[in-house]
Parts: C-alpha cells; sequence; structure tokens
C-alpha cells in the first residue's frame, strides 16, 4: 500500500473513530435519558427529545464529510454550527402559554393539534 | 446544554480532521450553478439557526426564562423569517475576497438590519390588513425600534460567524496527496516530502483527544443533570422540592424512599420508583427530622394516603390487598371490611401518635393537658382527596412537570394511580348528582338530623343561618379543650370566673362552679356541632330551584375528566353505571378513559 493511500485511510479512520465516539457518547446519554425520565405521561414528546440526541450524531459528521472549506477557521466554525442548530430542537416547542392563548381563539382544530404535539 | 457541548466539541474535531483530509486531497468537482448556491445558501442557513440557538441559550441567563420557553420563542418568531431573509444574504449580496474582516463583518450585519426592516414592514402590512384598526398601527409604531434592535442584536452572532468563516486565507490551501487512482479524490502535483509535512493523526491520538473532548462534556452534563442548588448531589433530579421532616416520613412510610445522601447542608432523598423526583430537606428542617412530632405527622399522612386509595368495591382486588397490608403495617390491626376500616379511621385518625419504633402508628388517648392546648395529629389532606374535589388542577400539570408550591401532597399528584382514584371519586360524586343521589341522602340526612321537612333549598337556607343553640353549637374538639382547661385552671382566677361566664353562655346551664360542667361536657349528645356543621354543607348538596344550572355544571366537570361528552344526565348515569369498573387513566393522566 503506497504511503498516499495510507495516509487517506488512515484520515477516514480517524473520522470514523470519532464519529462512532460521538455516536457512542450521545446514545449513553440516550440511555441516562431514559432511565431517569419519566415518559408514562407525554411519551411523544419524550421520545421525540430521545430522538433529538441521536439526531446530531448521526447526521452532523456526514453533513461535515461532504462539505468543502477553504480555511481551518471556516471548517471549524462550519462544523461546529450544525450541531449547535440542532441543540434548539430539542426545546423547540411553543411555550404552553402561548399554545392554550392561540388554541383558545377560532383557530383551526389542525394547527392546534400541531401545536400541542 | 448536553446537546450543545457535545455538538461544539465534537464539531470542532471533525471539522478539522476534515480540513486536514480536505487538504491532503481537494475535492473532486468544483461545484457551479444552482449547486453552488444552494450549498452557499444551506451553509448560511446552518449559521443563522445555529446563531439563534446560542442566542437563545444566553437569554436562559436571566432566572425568569425558561430555556425550553427562550428556544420556543426564538425558534417561531426568528428562525423561520431568518430563513428566509438573512440567510440568503451571502447568496445574493456576497462580500468581495479583498475586504477585510472587520468590515466584512460589518456589511453583513448592515444587510441584516435591511432585512429586518423588510421583515417588519412586511409584518406591519399582516397586521393592518389583519386587523384593520388604528390602535395596532400606534402601538407596532412604538414597539418598532426595540423589535428592530431585538432582531439585529440576534443577527450579530450571525453576521460574525459568516465574516469569519468566508474571510479568505493568508496562506493559500495546500494539498498534499500525490496522485493515486484508488482514494476518489483529485491528484495533487506536490512532491512527496512536502506531504510529510502534513502526517495524519495517529489513531490513538484522535481516540485520545475523543475521549478528552467527551470527558470535558460529561461533567457539565452531570451538573446540568442535577438542579442547580443541589449540585453534584442532585443528579437526576428532574423535579425538587424543598420540603420539612414530616414529608420524608411520609414517603418512607408511603411509596418509600429510593435513596438519601445527607449533608451539612441538608438531605436530599428520591422516592422509590420515581428516582427523578426528590424531596430536600433543608438544614433548618434536618435538625428536626428526628423529632417524634415529625415522625408521627408524617407516617400520619401516609395512614391517610393509603386509607384514600383503597377502593371499596375492590377490597378483595390484590393491589387492595396490598394497600391493606401497608395499612396493617402502619396501624397494627387488620380490618375485615372497608366498612369497618372507614368506621375505625373516622373514629381515631386524630388520636395516632408514632409509638416509637418502626412504622407504627398507635391511638393515643390525649391527656388533659393536651385536651387543653388542642395538641392533636392534623393531617394533610391526600392527593386523592385533592383531586377528588378539585379535578380541574390536573388540567394546569402534565403528570411529569414540576409542581411550584412545594407542600406534602403535591409530590404525591404526580402518582396516577392517586390520580385514576382521585378523579373515579370525582366522577362518581357528579354522577351522583345527575342521578339525584347526592340530593335525596342531603334531604334524608337533614330531616333526620332536625326533624323538619322543608320543601325548598331556600328554606333549608334560612334554617340554618345565624348560631345554634345547644347542643349544636359545641364541637367534640372544643368540649375536651374546655375539660383539659377546666382541670388545669378552674380553680385559679381570673380563669374561674370567665371560664363560668362561658360556659354558661355555650351550654344554657346556670352552675357557679367550672367543674359542674365536666359531666355535660363529657356526654356526646350534648356535642354535635360536626353534625349541624356537615347539615349545613350539605344544604349545598340539594338541587336549587334552578336543577338545570346544577346539573349542567356536573355534566362539564364530567366532560373535563373523562373521554365522553354526551349531554343528558340519563346518558352519563348509564354510561357510569356501565363503565365505572373499566376506566383507567389517559396516557396524559389527567382523564378517565374506558379500557377497551
Amino acid at each position: 500500500m503506497s504511503e498516499a493511500v495510507w495516509y487517506g485511510n488512515s484520515l477516514r479512520a480517524s473520522y470514523r473513530l470519532t464519529h462512532a465516539l460521538w455516536i457512542g457518547c450521545s446514545a449513553l446519554y440516550l440511555l441516562v435519558y431514559l432511565l431517569l425520565a419519566d415518559l408514562a405521561s407525554d411519551r411523544t414528546h419524550g421520545l421525540f427529545l430521545a430522538f433529538t440526541i441521536l439526531l446530531p450524531a448521526i447526521f452532523v459528521p456526514l453533513y461535515i464529510w461532504r462539505a468543502n472549506f477553504a480555511t481551518r477557521t471556516e471548517a471549524v466554525i462550519r462544523s461546529v454550527a450544525p450541531g449547535l442548530a440542532l441543540s434548539g430542537v430539542a426545546s423547540t416547542r411553543p411555550p404552553r402559554r402561548m399554545r392554550m392563548d392561540v388554541c383558545k381563539s377560532d383557530t383551526s382544530p389542525w394547527f392546534c393539534s400541531c401545536l400541542a404535539w | 446544554m448536553v446537546l450543545l457541548l457535545l455538538g461544539l466539541v465534537s464539531g470542532i474535531e471533525l471539522g478539522l480532521l476534515r480540513w486536514k483530509f480536505l487538504q491532503w486531497a481537494p475535492p473532486p468537482v468544483i461545484l457551479a450553478g444552482l449547486r453552488s448556491t444552494w450549498r452557499c445558501y444551506i451553509k448560511s442557513a446552518t449559521l443563522w439557526v445555529a446563531g439563534v440557538m446560542v442566542s437563545g441559550w444566553m437569554v436562559t441567563a436571566f432566572p425568569s426564562i425558561h430555556a425550553a420557553d427562550a428556544l420556543a420563542y426564538a425558534g417561531i418568531v426568528v428562525v423561520g423569517p431568518g430563513l428566509l431573509l438573512i440567510a440568503p444574504i451571502p447568496v445574493f449580496f456576497s462580500v468581495g475576497p479583498a475586504v477585510n474582516l472587520g468590515k466584512r463583518v460589518w456589511k453583513y450585519w448592515l444587510r441584516c438590519l435591511s432585512a429586518a426592516f423588510g421583515l417588519l414592514v412586511l409584518c406591519l402590512f399582516a397586521a393592518m390588513v389583519l386587523f384593520r384598526g388604528p390602535l395596532i398601527i400606534l402601538y407596532y409604531f412604538y414597539s418598532l425600534p426595540y423589535l428592530l434592535l431585538g432582531f439585529w442584536l440576534v443577527c450579530l452572532p450571525w453576521a460574525l460567524l459568516s465574516g469569519v468563516a468566508e474571510q479568505p486565507s493568508a496562506r493559500p490551501l495546500e494539498h498534499t496527496q500525490p496522485a493515486v487512482e484508488n482514494t476518489g479524490f483529485a491528484a495533487s502535483p506536490l512532491a512527496p516530502d512536502a506531504s510529510l509535512r502534513f502526517r495524519p493523526p495517529a489513531t490513538w491520538k484522535v481516540l485520545l483527544v475523543s475521549l478528552a473532548a467527551q470527558l470535558f462534556i460529561l461533567l457539565p452534563a452531570l451538573w446540568t443533570a442535577s438542579p442547580s442548588p443541589l449540585g453534584l448531589r442532585g443528579i437526576g433530579c428532574v423535579s425538587a422540592h424543598y420540603t420539612n421532616a414530616s414529608e420524608y416520613w411520609f414517603w418512607q412510610a408511603y411509596k418509600g424512599i429510593g435513596s438519601r445522601s445527607e449533608s451539612l447542608d441538608g438531605l436530599i432523598f428520591r422516592v422509590a420508583g420515581s428516582p427523578h423526583v426528590c424531596g430536600v430537606v433543608d438544614r433548618k428542617n434536618l435538625a428536626s427530622l428526628n423529632d417524634p412530632k415529625q415522625v408521627t405527622v408524617g407516617y400520619a399522612n401516609a395512614a391517610r394516603a393509603w386509607f384514600w386509595l383503597i377502593d371499596s368495591d375492590e377490597w378483595e382486588s390484590p393491589r387492595t390487598k396490598e394497600i391493606r397490608q401497608e395499612l396493617t403495617l402502619l396501624l397494627g390491626r387488620e380490618f375485615s371490611s372497608y366498612e369497618q376500616l372507614q368506621d375505625w379511621w373516622n373514629q381515631n385518625n386524630e388520636h395516632l401518635v408514632w409509638s416509637g419504633r418502626d412504622e407504627f402508628l398507635e391511638v393515643h388517648e390525649p391527656t388533659i393537658s393536651e385536651m387543653a392546648h388542642r395538641s392533636y395529629t392534623v393531617t394533610s389532606m391526600s392527593p386523592v382527596e385533592i383531586i377528588r374535589l378539585g379535578p380541574h388542577h390536573l388540567e394546569a400539570e402534565p403528570a411529569t412537570d414540576k409542581l411550584d408550591g412545594g407542600q406534602v401532597s403535591h409530590l404525591t399528584l404526580l402518582d396516577r394511580e392517586e390520580r385514576l382514584r382521585g378523579l373515579k371519586l370525582a366522577a362518581a360524586d357528579q354522577i351522583a348528582i345527575l342521578s339525584g343521589k347526592r340530593d335525596r341522602d342531603a334531604r334524608e340526612f337533614l330531616e333526620r338530623l332536625t326533624g323538619q321537612n322543608f320543601a325548598t333549598k331556600l328554606e333549608w337556607q334560612n334554617f340554618f343561618t345565624g348560631n345554634p343553640p345547644a347542643p349544636w353549637n359545641m364541637s367534640r374538639d372544643a368540649a375536651q379543650d374546655w375539660i383539659g382547661l377546666i382541670h388545669l385552671y378552674g380553680q385559679i382566677e381570673p380563669f374561674h370566673t370567665r371560664y363560668v361566664v362561658s360556659l354558661r353562655e355555650a351550654t344554657g346551664l346556670n352552675y357557679f362552679a367550672p367543674e359542674d360542667y365536666i359531666p355535660w361536657l363529657q356526654n356526646p349528645d350534648n356535642t354535635r356541632q360536626q353534625e349541624w356543621l356537615k347539615a349545613r354543607d350539605l344544604v349545598g348538596d340539594l338541587m336549587s330551584t334552578n336543577p338545570l344550572a346544577t346539573l349542567g355544571q356536573a355534566m362539564s366537570v364530567l366532560k373535563l375528566i373523562t373521554d365522553q361528552s354526551f349531554d343528558s344526565p340519563e346518558t352519563w348515569v348509564k354510561w357510569w353505571q356501565e363503565k365505572h369498573s373499566t376506566v383507567s387513566l389517559s396516557t396524559n393522566g389527567r382523564k378517565l378513559t374506558v379500557r377497551h
């Protein structure tokens, strides 16, 4: 095996290793979450939150692997951004007060049920 | 917060690895046209969402703002418009490579302001069309500067990150990989000796750095998993409630204590089976942890909670047998029927005192001093009773949320078994109103007690207005107080004279010595205020002159606590007769549903 191929394979292996570690740690956090959280009363939302723990670990490395960067700074900024963007998904739900206010008005039942979810 | 840190640390690591890979091998095809534009947009949009989320997290530094609220508002109000108006800025108004970093950031930020202004003008038009009132426009212009400034500030992280990310490197990208066929990448013309300067990191080094990075996250993750005042001892406490020593003993005898962690700062305990629900006894209350009075109150509350969990219709069910066993441990005796248990409980529940061993309560006849100073065991309403009286409380809070107030029983409102029992009792109460049973029972009791036979509710209300004569004006507790006081102070002036005056007024007798009143006070037939008060309360259960309003209210409560919506009392009564034994608690813990 030539030196160049070895370089390429080594970088790929390192990348995969980091990816796997991220997934592994996320799975660990997911496990702890499922052990601690009480999902009985709001299972849909609970499972949604659980899913958002694994979501960045799976998809962000795939996104980064396909991205091209011109500088090291750009590589760092653009690689961190998707993870940060997805970190808000877990909490991005309409606050309860807003849901109630909206649903008290003449809003369509479909919209209300979406907000309630 | 864990997701944020994971994204930050792992993103940096993967980005650097990718950067090294790109140095070694450039991408095979230079994208152009629509695909390039789309990629540019995606990059900008990702930065925009990330910037908004970071701003959202920063807002949560203010104690009154909850993380979910801040991010939810950010997500709804800011992310969407920004994806349409801000994210396309680098695509359509790209800043040239010759511009320095400061100017680049400033230009992006300035264009953000234009976009924000455009957005607010659009909102103004929308408001004018939708509301068609001059007042909304006035409010709008009043709040415009604040909205504009707020949106512009949220743009700052995006403008900064975009500017820095697009800043061209002082040194051009160097590719180091020699030409190879099977790598899938284009060849680099550099000499092999140059490639040696860009040796890829050893796998063990990558592993070590990755593990160190994850470890860096672990500590903050553990920290964020515990409510801030509790420190690491509170890891896993999704909700924490400050409470007193008696509640600790309540849980000990009720559902059990799963774990406890005691330090000089206080005691954190977790309820068995619910490790995420934590009770905190602070240092002040911890000093009285082993006070027998605290133990008594805690255990008596537990006995009351168990008592109310028992369903008389399911006396022989396996679960009720388990509850009966718990009660036997607490009360030291078994009961053959629910009626026997109920009679015993009504007679003795105020006189239960911790025996000093195990979780055993014994009936303690009050001493003269205790009678004089009313030192009875006062228990709190059990969660079942609370839910029965106000089933609407469950509408406000889902079963997993933290309940404010920190009272003893509030923690137990999270319990599904108690919710089911409380809601079933509440439903049965409303059905009794609809079937007329409540009215009949109340009328029968009133007539039996008073010997009167009034036709309307108003007449009964008039009858119970004002202070009643003896024996309806003195309660059993008040009589015991008097007996205790007479024994202790009845021979001492000025109490002697004062007692005689008060007792003459209360009893209608004309004795001259306080001790002469004792036989009268000891006779239960002379102290029936409790019955009077019960009767007065029962007048409220009588059907009013407008029975439709009473029935309508009962049906609306039933609609609230069940998944049914009948409109006639007869249908409700029939439904309950057929289904009451098969109802269960809904998944969200707020309604009764019929098991199929």
